[in-house]
């Protein structure tokens, strides 16, 4: 009886230790992680000392805004200075940072069991479409989301539901008022609910001009990323099944006259609008609908910062001829020159179990775990989450080439000369293949991106 | 005695020594290492470039690089365009300047302000005045009905008109600054002298004012267009080069090459081009004071 006592307490006291211990085998290791000024950095970093407490490992968290980022990380990784241990870099860079050598792939630390310290991180809880896209390149992991985002149709709920808003609209349509399914849709209802100041909207007299939509028509990254919705929904791209250009293709063309012939629907001044600008316009209640990021859905929800908290409805967008929903990512990656691969991992492991990606998803951040998107509460709490999920399913990819980077820059360019009425749609995409065939050159067709 | 010189001298060269090294760390090096990449083929997104060496090659791709031309052409204009400006505001504001009595100190100082203002923040501030929804701007064309744009950073023509604005405003200061200071310390004996004479106001100005403070404007003017040349802050915060590359200045381009695409040599052949040209522009102008000066 003793002896058995003796073993169970022997065997309890190796067994706890050992498990105690293995949170803690890079106790005392420094790391250092880069990532972008977005709501989960943020509210990662106030989870930080749990991360601490629990193994042990100090996390010095830097971050800026994407372009200083984006500089950062790629001065350090080609200086191979070991400056990082963790980047998050958003998803296109894939391709450059791997056939640059600049990252490691996870593999052997996702098949080290000695390091799988974190207990609640399980590997089959990643949404696969997402964690491949966002960090498998030919075949290998070599990311980890850090933060997942997608567009998808962001309308004024109560404006669709309101009874004398559904009357006047099947008066002069014919049909009924609902979430658009089709462009046509989209441009009757833009059209209907752009108003000007004094008219009357809601059964409420408007003391400002009301606007159907508003779109991000800055020189910036943004316009890319919302014109490529309207491009892959119409029946474009940047490339076909066979890896050739069709940028300057007549579904393009019509994607971009569209996207242009929203601007006479928008608030005034869309060439200075990215997703800031317009996430604002949402907030002052200015704009009945939209194509927007998800990742900023929170902020319009937030009643402190925002007249239409809990008066937005979240659907898909619009159906051309294929549906589309633009996949944005921050993915985290451990350098090549990183001296503390193992403790980045743990530090990976950890960010992504459920219990820190659901309170990172509570202050506005997007996950990569089918526990999260399925969590009863947040589904409940969170209007936008049912929606993010579904637009996950039909989700498409920027490319992510190295050459990507040049060829987002020129179509930013050239999308920023038809906004301005500088140039037009057919031109501009004409001048934009030129541009890309010229730099792709023999890389043509692009059979992996 | 002779000892103690030399020794002096000695001193006097280490403790030179440390600024030589710190100035040779920060500005020479960078300085000849780009000099030495733009004949390379570095792009940070590609491995190997930077060993990869393509002669003049970024040289002749600058001369065909229809982005090139374009922002030379949107520099020159913007250069032309706020100089000329500066300098007869700043000619008219420092006489005026000049000619009060009271409370002169405190309008010059108030003057100044702008010229104190980060330009960065000069370029936040304009992106809040003329916001369309909030504006200060906005709010004037609608309460006082006025036919403009509310949105004037939309359109090509206006957004550059925009960008010489803010820089006018900010400016302009500088030139009452300078012009102000040669006004004080003209002599007094020609105007007594026109005065006598019974010179009108304005051929004192034409005929003896003007003459004397020209090679200050020169000076100022040469000084602001050189300034103006290398405009980065406020483009990049109000427009961002657009909309198109309507306002995208060469240093907003060279900026976009280097940082957002990544072409670091190519970027670097570009600053070298535009250090050129500065150079010979900095040179004509010397010149021409000289023969002033004659």
């Amino acid at each position: 009886m003793l002896l058995i006592t003796v073993i169970t307490i022997t065997g309890l006291v190796i067994f706890g230790c050992s498990a105690a211990t293995d949170t803690k085998l890079y106790a005392g290791t420094t790391i250092r992680v880069i990532a972008e000024t977005q709501n989960p950095t943020l509210a990662l970093e106030k989870l930080l000392p749990e991360f601490e407490k629990l193994t042990g490992i100090k996390v010095e968290l830097t971050y800026g805004p994407i372009d200083s980022v984006v500089q950062k990380e790629l001065l350090a990784l080609q200086s191979e200075t070991g400056e990082y241990d963790v980047i998050s870099s958003p998803y296109e860079f894939l391709g450059s940072l791997v056939e640059n050598g600049y990252v490691q792939p996870l593999e052997p630390l996702l098949n080290n069991t000695n390091l799988n310290v974190i207990p609640d991180f399980d590997q089959e809880d990643f949404i696969k479409g997402m964690w491949s896209a966002s960090g498998n390149w030919e075949g290998t992991y070599y990311g980890i989301p850090s933060n997942t985002c997608i567009m998808m149709l962001f309308y004024r709920k109560d404006l669709f539901e309101n009874p004398a808003e559904k009357e006047a609209f099947i008066n002069k349509y014919g049909y009924e008022l609902e979430v658009p399914k089709s462009w046509n849709q989209y441009k009757d209802i833009v059209q209907f609910f752009t108003r000007e100041k004094g008219q009357m909207l809601a059964g409420e007299k408007l003391d400002h001009d009301f606007y159907g939509t508003t779109i991000a028509g800055k020189r910036h990254i943004a316009m890319m990323c919302e014109w490529l919705n309207y491009a892959w929904s119409f029946g474009g791209g940047i490339f076909d099944k066979e890896g050739n250009l069709i940028i300057d293709s007549q579904e393009n063309v019509a994607a971009l006259d569209f996207f242009n012939e929203m601007k006479k629907y928008s608030p005034p001044g869309v060439s200075n609008n990215t997703w800031d600008e317009v996430t604002t316009q949402y907030q002052q209640g200015i704009v009945a609908m939209g194509i927007q990021w998800n990742d900023c859905a929170p902020s319009i929800e937030d009643p402190e910062t925002s007249k239409v908290a809990g008066k937005m409805g979240y659907g898909a967008i619009p159906i051309g001829e294929a549906p589309a929903a633009h996949f944005g990512a921050w993915s985290y990656f451990i350098p090549k020159s990183s001296k503390n691969p193992e403790a980045a991992w743990i530090f990976l492991q950890w960010a992504n179990t459920t219990a820190v990606q659901k309170r990172i998803a509570l202050t506005g951040g997007f996950p990569c775990l089918k526990s999260v998107f399925n969590d009863p509460e947040l589904l409940q709490k969170l209007p936008y989450w049912e929606a993010s999920l579904e637009a996950y399913k039909i989700s498409s990819c920027r490319p992510r080439i190295p050459e990507w980077n040049q060829m987002n820059s020129d179509m930013v360019l050239e999308l920023s000369k038809v906004i301005s009425g500088e140039q037009n749609s057919q031109k501009a995409l004409t001048e934009l293949k030129l541009k890309y065939e010229k730099l792709l050159k023999d890389k043509l067709p692009i059979l992996y991106q | 005695m002779r000892k103690k010189i030399s020794n002096n001298e000695l001193m006097q060269k280490l403790f030179h020594l440390p600024t030589f090294l710190v100035l040779t760390a920060i500005t020479l090096f960078p300085i000849i290492y780009s000099i030495y990449i733009s004949f390379f083929g570095y792009t940070l997104s590609k491995p190997g470039s930077e060993k990869q060496f393509v002669g003049f090659q970024n040289f002749i791709n600058i001369f065909s690089d229809a982005g090139f031309w374009n922002s030379m052409l949107v520099t020159v204009k913007f250069v032309f365009g706020v100089t000329v400006v500066q300098v007869v505001f700043g000619l008219v504001i420092a006489l005026i300047l000049n000619s009060i009595v009271k409370g002169k100190k405190i309008l010059t100082s108030l003057v100044m302000v702008p010229m104190m203002v980060a330009p960065l923040i000069v370029g936040l501030m304009y992106s809040f005045i003329l916001n369309p929804q909030f504006g200060l701007y906005t709010f004037f064309i609608d309460y006082f009905n006025l036919p403009l744009t509310i949105s004037p950073l939309s359109s090509a023509t206006s957004a550059l008109i925009v960008m010489m604005i803010t820089d006018i405003w900010e400016w302009t200061p500088f030139m009452v600054l300078m012009i102000l200071a040669a006004l004080q310390s003209v002599p007094v004996s020609p105007y007594e002298a026109a005065m006598i004479d019974g010179a009108t106001e304005f051929q004192t100005l034409r005929y003896i004012t003007l003459p004397l403070i020209k090679p200050v404007i020169l000076v100022a003017t040469i000084l602001r267009a050189m300034e103006a040349f290398k405009e980065f802050d406020k483009p990049y915060i109000l427009t961002g080069g657009g909309p198109g590359a309507a306002t995208e200045v060469i240093d907003m381009f060279t900026y976009r090459e280097a940082f957002i695409n990544f072409n670091f040599s190519y970027a670097a052949a570009l600053s070298l081009v535009l250090f050129i040209l500065l150079l010979a522009g900095g040179i004509l102008y010397g010149r021409l004071i000289m023969e002033q000066e004659k």
